[in-house]
């Protein structure tokens, strides 16, 4: 096929003795506006999408297909030949209680919960005092901004190390803080109880910024003249908050939603500095911090059970996959404003 | 009378807002207060706050660990794997954008695909295939990994879509191949794309920590981040020596972030298409 | 041959026709304008000489070598785009080397060239400048001197004008005219506007619904349009139609109808036959003449109502009602009558034009047809 639209375009007398006979010949589309040999064309595009592909087929595609298939192996280094299969014992182990699989989405589930709460309650509140308004300029809104932004671009490692002093039980900020309230002190890190808790303040105070963007992104798209109808009716302001911001920023709340989900079942470099990653893969006291995602990788890196890490990671991305798709649905359904 | 409550409402905003800047940036502080601290004031109750300027711990973090080497190492992977970002990410978003090709929606269905895939998934597999093409241990095993990224090649594609046509069809009468035009008009004319992904690039890269911290054995190709994780756990009493490598490390994205702020605000925001 | 030569050409976009089987000549050195409302398939028709549209049949010869083939860049020549296509992140300079670096000149050359056809279009103090700081007409000459520089076979030119505004319009007009006839260059030029067309082209080509309708000089097109859409099409304001019927005299020709029954030379190689024939009398506003003392060659028409009279400074347009049909009437600014006075009209029968009703062809030029008859 290719080979003969080469030789059409190269002689345009056949090209009108075969319309006559097989019918109007039309130009691939309005938009092309290049009329090179088809095959040196296909050929040129794929070339050009080529270097990615094969980044992301090394990188990506084969290991998704990968980690599938070393689930069902007692997998080692020298390969799946060298390999015991291993059925599904890998993933009957996984449901067994002592395994830690489960308490490890257990924590993941009070980890996310919390964040995306928080980061709905608490973005959406700083965005709101952060907002911009046409007709009364805030000095220095600006700055204020940025000071609640930065702690998202710093890397996670360097600032988490900066909050293990800052929850150290004798001398850190934390307890001296409480200490001036009159509360009891807490043991932070080492309690189990409250080293989850410390890990999602430190990622809130990391993290925040990145919903308060977005969100301050979403207010600036509600059109003025909507929020000024609504004042000149003198709706009062949770009303106006309730009725017209709310609806506004459904979608965007749609987006801080899914992405806080993901990386918050991703979180790793803090998880791992602050709760003494170093003394062993992280996890915290009694795995009172082992996310699903620092499960995987004790299993593997340091545990060196790759087949059964890989089975985890199996769970992981269905599970992942599985809350994107109902939140998009369940988007789609309560979202306004598209 | 109005007046008064206006002004009431407005300077609680104010200690609103300086209460919310506090929050966000004591840690910060903090770190640097304690870099500089001297010994006597770090293990105190209540804990000091103000900033004493002595410069030893900074000496002695400096010296304590090849730190010179770890920059440099990650100075290279940032800006190699910046530069493989936005070559991969150039070509196939125009070729996404304005050349017809078979299997071309192929390309585009694998390529939504890919955002589907969690790198904590591929974790295992990719350590596997990296000490299989022997890059473990190697600055190109983390590099090669990151330099070909969906977001940038979709970002691409949605700015060179937005090009006027003429101005292919100019260069096409002055014999401009689409190499030429690539890269010296489009890539050009799509400089928001180039610094947004540039700005994201560096951004994750000089943060990476869980895959090098897989992939790297030794001192000599170990990127600072896990350098500082090693550091940490190296003592727990070098609090001042800590938090002086702590600042140092993430300076630069604090440096980058202070003259590029607007566009690290809008890259982040626009890669969620929430622009 | 030299020049451009448009043979038998047709394009489709689904099913219809774009351009549909047209033929054009643009010989060396003319200023051949393609003329047609929006939609008629003229820029299709340019975009298909400078080779970014596929011919669907038909050829497209250059200087006498066949380029139906042949890529844009093959084709040797020139385009200015409507929205004048500069690059935007280059000065000026570099928008117009750009493409003299890609035929590899070598770099004095180019300074020199890029020197030469800016002071060529008086742009010399601007080359250091970029396009976003350049005015509508400043952008319009570097787009000019960018295609000069090329020193192409023909200049292909895409409505060029219409972002700017009427004033700079009428002196890039006449502008590009003056460049084209000193450069000696070959150009095709796109426009809806008439103006342009009559006041630019040596040679006029009217385009209707992907066909050609006339092929011509501008006064020829003007005075002996080959169809009503084309005596409607250029001319402003629009030429007036009078729908009736001709009549055979013993030697000579009476039109009847609208009201009007006057008698016509015997100009005419008119219809076969004696039978009274359905037409229409076109008679364009400066050709009708208002008050009781018309010239020689004029004939009454008779009493029309002025229903408005608009000044337009230099003329006068009187819109007038005679029975159902309106007419537009171009006098002297020194003209002067109340809305709704009664007025003597009379008519130039020289200057009239026919046409036929069921086909809208002129019975004058019946034997140039439309290219696809």
């Amino acid at each position: 096929m290719t080979a003969v639209d080469f030789e059409i375009q190269r002689t345009p007398s056949e090209v009108a003795a075969r319309d006559e006979t097989g019918g109007s010949r039309r130009s691939r589309g309005p938009r092309r506006s290049h009329r090179g040999p088809w095959l040196r064309d296909s050929l040129a595009g794929i070339g050009l999408v080529l270097p990615a592909l094969a980044i992301l087929g090394v990188f990506t595609y084969l290991p998704a297909l990968l980690v599938l298939a070393m689930s069902f192996f007692h997998w080692n280094l020298a390969g799946f030949g060298k390999s015991q299969f291993a059925g599904v014992a890998q993933y009957k182990a996984l449901l067994n209680p002592y395994s830690g699989f489960l308490q490890s989405l257990t924590v993941t589930a009070y980890y996310v919960g919390v964040m995306l709460a928080a980061t709905l309650v608490l973005g959406l509140g700083l965005a709101w005092l952060l907002r911009g308004s046409i007709t009364r300029r805030t000095r220095g809104l600006g700055f204020f901004r940025a000071v609640v932004f930065l702690p998202y671009v710093t890397p996670a490692v360097a600032t988490s190390v900066v909050w293990v002093f800052i929850f150290n039980p004798q001398f850190g900020l934390a307890n001296a803080l409480l200490r001036a309230l009159g509360l009891p002190a807490i043991g932070w890190l080492e309690s189990s109880t409250w080293a989850l808790p410390a890990v999602m303040i430190n990622n809130l105070w990391k993290q925040l910024g990145f919903a308060v963007v977005l969100f301050l992104a979403g207010l600036s798209r509600i059109p003025s003249d909507v929020m000024e109808a609504a004042e000149l009716d003198r709706a009062s302001p949770s009303r106006i908050f309730r009725r017209i911001v709310l609806p506004y920023l459904s979608p965007v709340t749609l987006v801080v939603v899914i992405i806080t989900t993901i990386t918050a079942m991703q979180t790793f470099g803090s998880i791992y500095t602050l709760t003494g990653g170093q003394f062993g893969g992280g996890g915290g006291p009694i795995n009172s911090t082992t996310t699903t995602a620092i499960y995987l990788y004790k299993s593997a890196f340091v545990d060196f059970h790759y087949g059964y890490g890989a089975a985890v990671a199996v769970v992981m991305f269905v599970l992942l996959l599985i809350l994107t798709l109902v939140q998009r649905k369940l988007g789609e359904r309560y979202t306004f404003y598209r | 009378m109005q007046g008064l409550a206006r002004r009431l409402k407005e300077g609680g905003r104010y200690a609103l807002l300086i209460a919310v800047a506090a929050c966000f940036g004591f840690p910060l502080y903090w770190a640097v207060v304690l870099s500089v601290a001297r010994r006597s004031q770090v293990f105190t109750l209540p804990p000091h706050l103000l900033p004493a300027f002595d410069l030893h711990p900074f000496e002695r973090m400096l010296s304590a660990q090849p730190w010179g080497l770890y920059f440099l190492n990650t100075v290279v992977i940032t800006s190699v794997t910046i530069i493989l970002v936005l070559v991969t990410g150039a070509l196939a978003g125009y070729a996404l954008a304005l050349r017809e090709f078979r299997g071309r929606e192929v390309v585009f269905g694998l390529l939504l695909a890919a955002l589907l895939v969690p790198a904590e998934a591929t974790l295992i597999p990719d350590y596997v295939i990296a000490a299989r093409l022997h890059l473990l241990n190697t600055l190109p095993g983390q590099i090669l990994p990151f330099g070909a990224n969906v977001f940038a090649i979709f970002l691409f594609r949605q700015f060179f879509k937005t090009l006027p046509p003429s101005l292919w069809e100019v260069s096409q009468l002055d014999r401009v191949g689409w190499w030429r035009y690539l890269w010296r008009v489009a890539v050009p004319m799509a400089k928001p794309a180039v610094v947004t992904v540039s700005l994201l690039t560096f951004a994750t890269q000089w943060s990476a920590f869980q895959w090098p911290l897989i992939i790297t054995q030794g001192p000599a190709v170990r990127p600072v981040e896990v350098g500082l994780s090693f550091f940490q756990g190296f003592d727990g009493t070098h609090w001042r020596e800590v938090a002086g490598a702590a600042i140092f490390t993430m300076l630069p994205i604090i440096v980058v972030f202070i003259f590029a702020q607007r566009y690290f605000i809008e890259a982040v925001a626009g890669q969620t298409g929430e622009k | 041959m030299s020049g451009l030569m448009v043979d038998g050409v047709t394009k489709a976009f689904g099913t219809k026709a774009a351009v549909d089987d047209v033929s054009l000549e643009v010989h060396d050195g003319e200023f051949a304008v393609l003329l047609g409302p929006s939609g008629c398939g003229k820029t299709t028709l340019l975009r298909l000489v400078a080779g970014f549209e596929r011919v669907d049949r038909g050829r497209i010869l250059l200087d006498g070598k066949d380029v139906t083939a042949s890529r844009p860049g093959e084709r040797d020549v020139a385009m200015v785009f409507q929205g004048y296509a500069l690059y935007p992140h280059m000065t000026v300079f570099d928008n117009i080397a750009f493409g003299l670096r890609s035929i590899g000149l070598p770099k004095r050359e180019i300074a020199e060239r890029v020197e030469r056809v800016a002071t060529t279009v008086e742009i010399e103090g601007l080359l250091g400048r970029r396009p976003g700081t350049l005015s509508g007409g400043q952008r319009q000459r570097v787009a000019l001197a960018r295609a000069i520089s090329r020193e192409p076979k023909v200049f292909l030119m895409d409505e060029p004008l219409s972002n700017l505004d009427t004033q700079l319009r009428a002196s890039m007009r006449m502008e590009i005219k003056h460049l084209q006839s000193e450069l000696g260059v070959t150009v095709l030029y796109v426009t809806h506007d008439q103006v342009e067309a009559m006041t630019m082209g040596t040679k006029v080509a009217v385009l209707c619904d992907g066909r050609l309708a006339q092929v011509g000089p501008p006064e020829e097109v003007y005075d002996r349009s080959a169809t009503e859409f084309v005596a409607r099409f250029v001319g402003a304001p629009p030429i007036n139609l009078l729908r009736g019927t001709l009549h055979r005299e013993a030697s000579s020709w009476r039109f009847e109808g609208s009201g009007v029954r006057i008698v016509l030379p015997a100009r005419w190689a008119g219809p076969a036959g004696d039978e009274p024939r359905a037409v229409s009398l076109g008679v364009r506003a400066e050709d009708l003449y208002l008050g009781l003392e018309h010239p020689a060659t004029f004939v009454p028409l008779g009493v029309c109502c002025a229903e408005a009279i608009e000044p337009m400074g230099h003329e006068t347009v009187v819109h007038l009602s005679l029975g159902t049909s309106l007419l537009a009437a171009r006098v002297r600014n020194t003209w002067r009558a109340a809305p709704g006075a009664q007025v003597p009209v009379a008519i130039d029968v020289e200057k009239t034009q026919l046409f036929e009703a069921d086909t809208g062809w002129a019975v004058s030029v019946k034997d140039f047809q439309p290219s696809s008859a």
